[in-house]
């Protein structure tokens, strides 16, 4: 699955991709959280966006450690 | 039933870029179809990470994660904002299926591919429930919320309801994905898919592992709602 023609992407850029895709959700959050229907039901805005942080943070702390053990 | 791998090029696990810039916003909208499809027919099931099992797969597991979070976010203008804190069980299923598969090998037979797919699916609910616990107060006015309810109506607290009916559906519902998304990793062409080990056949028995697996996963979903799910009153 070589490309000789243009560029390639290795499991290193993949990872970046995904830090990417936890900062977008991390950075759109805070403007929808208020919005759900369930705050009423489930728990208060800020509750849900500081359960919601932790689980990003989860994801990008293991996004970090795995970055010292990828190879291209 | 073999399992085949051949190597990227000279042993690199680079990918060509277009293939990336190809796939990912494909694999998102296949994600979405099938999300706002399985909506409008009100089925107990999510279908909405088919695409991510297939970015997963073939490119690797935080693109496969990229497509996740693309697929709840975007889709959120269709949806609204409901599905935009389950993009974090998006990300599960796709670290799963993607290492699942390309790091420690369980695509290399059939049995292996299927406990891959009920691995992802307890991933999946171990992010996803303590969203609906948390965020959606138990129900987020999915189909599935019937069965929570005859799990509540049995004597469960709302924590073990949810977890159960979250495991029970996502078991169902990614075993589908994952055995569609390999129908449509083995349909693409071979140099597309060289170094991914999955379950390999020839000619039609290509088709018959992917519709076992569907059939497989329809069968879970029928028992449920024929078993579980409260008749109407």
């Amino acid at each position: 699955m070589n490309d000789t023609s243009g560029r390639s992407v290795g499991p290193r850029e993949g990872l970046g991709a995904g830090i990417i895709a936890l900062g977008i959700l991390a950075a759109v959050l805070p403007g929808v959280v208020d919005q759900l229907p369930s705050v009423a039901g489930g728990g208060s805005a800020a509750f849900v966006l500081y359960g919601m942080n932790v689980l990003i943070g989860l994801f990008v702390i293991a996004a970090g450690v795995l970055s010292f053990f990828i190879k291209d | 039933m073999t399992a085949t791998t051949s190597s990227m090029g000279s042993g690199s696990n680079r990918i060509p870029l277009t293939l990336v810039v190809t796939l990912v916003p494909v694999a998102a909208a296949l994600n979405i179809v099938g999300g706002t499809i399985n909506g409008a027919l009100k089925l107990p099931t999510f279908l909405d990470m088919i695409g991510t099992c297939v970015a997963a797969i073939l490119l690797g597991p935080w693109w496969g994660a990229l497509v996740g979070v693309i697929t709840n976010v975007g889709g959120s203008v269709i949806n609204g904002p409901i599905g935009i804190p389950f993009a974090l069980a998006n990300v599960a299923g796709a670290l799963v299926w993607g290492y699942g598969v390309r790091s420690l090998g369980l695509g290399g037979s059939t049995i292996k591919y299927f406990g891959l797919n009920v691995l992802v699916a307890l991933a999946v609910s171990a992010v996803a429930a303590p969203i609906v616990i948390f965020v959606f107060g138990g129900a987020t006015g999915h189909s599935s919320d019937a069965i929570t309810a005859a799990f509540a109506q049995a004597g469960q607290n709302l924590i073990t309801a949810v977890f159960a009916s979250n495991v029970i559906v996502s078991l169902a519902d990614k075993i589908i994905s994952g055995y569609v998304g390999l129908a449509i990793i083995q349909a693409l062409p071979s140099n597309l898919t060289s170094g991914v080990t999955l379950p390999q056949q020839q000619g039609m028995s290509k088709v018959l592992v992917s519709v076992i697996g569907i059939v497989i996963g329809v069968a879970f979903l029928l028992v449920y709602m024929l078993i579980l799910a409260p008749k109407p009153a």
